[in-house]
């Protein structure tokens, strides 16, 4: 984990000093629940040991234009965890205009006019409580 | 998975400026169960082992119009759009002495729109895996 935010870390300075120019969303996550147990006899650290829940998240998100508010981004994350029944695990990444519609908000006329009725109906606030909603109504 | 592997070929290419802004670059690794890794040759580390579920996403996402600015300067105010559209979904429901369901979902483009535009769709990809239809 700790490599992988490391390497994570160096990606986004790399882009954010050396690329400038990129115009876009730079997403790194990372979820682990459970046991994990690495040996390094010759690390500093022999024996590390992670029980539980560990989630970590990077992400460059750059504004649509200036003064505009971030580009969409969407994470989602639902554990339910128990001994005696079944886990459930949920997780979900949307970005752009897919995110936008998942939360409610219509479709950038411009990209596809199809989409905006559908969108723009009032089934967007059902999805915005199928999202929201979803840890309470797991038995 | 090779996942350090990757993170490294993205970053060099993230560095280097060499990821064009016409395509969206999606790494996921998702593992439900147990792995044992033991390398006796491998002094620096010799046993590894991971219990559970572990799920990991990089992802470049352009703008819509990101493509455009490398043809010359745009003005301040320009408009760079929202990023490309992309769903990722994963459930897995896992029982010590029952059945294990795993469902995945990826989409881009269209496709996730679309996907996000159908109600149903958002349901049976947000709600609990017991929940959905067949």
């Amino acid at each position: 984990m700790r490599n992988i935010i490391r390497a994570i870390g160096v990606m986004g300075l790399l882009l954010v000093v050396g690329c400038a120019k990129y115009h876009g969303v730079l997403f790194a996550e990372h979820t682990h629940f459970g046991v994990q147990i690495k040996l390094s006899p010759t690390d500093d650290k022999p024996v590390d040991v992670n029980m539980g829940y560990d989630r970590g998240i990077f992400t460059v998100v750059p504004r649509t234009t200036q003064g505009a508010e971030a580009s969409s981004v969407l994470s989602k994350t639902d554990l339910k965890v128990s001994f005696k029944e079944q886990g459930e695990v949920n997780n979900v990444f949307a970005a752009g205009d897919a995110a936008r519609v998942i939360t409610g908000a219509p479709p950038k006329e411009e990209v596809d006019k199809t989409l905006a009725p559908a969108a723009a109906s009032t089934g967007a606030a059902k999805r915005m409580k199928a999202l929201f909603d979803a840890p309470k109504e797991m038995k | 998975m090779r996942w350090k592997a990757a993170v490294l070929v993205m970053s060099l290419a993230a560095g280097c400026c060499a990821i064009p802004h016409d395509r969206l670059l999606f790494l996921e690794e998702s593992h439900v169960g147990l792995i044992v890794k033991v390398s006796p040759s491998d002094a620096a580390a010799p046993a590894d082992v991971d219990f559970g579920y572990r799920r990991s996403i990089l992802t470049l996402t352009p703008q819509k119009n990101a493509d455009l600015d490398t043809s010359a300067a745009q003005p301040k105010d320009y408009d760079y759009g929202e990023p490309l559209s992309v769903i990722s979904a994963f459930r897995a429901k896992v029982g010590w002495f029952s059945n294990t369901e795993v469902h995945t979902y990826f989409a881009t483009g269209r496709a996730a729109t679309n996907t996000a535009s159908d109600e149903d769709a958002i349901k049976q990809l947000m709600a609990p895996t017991g929940e959905t239809k067949p």
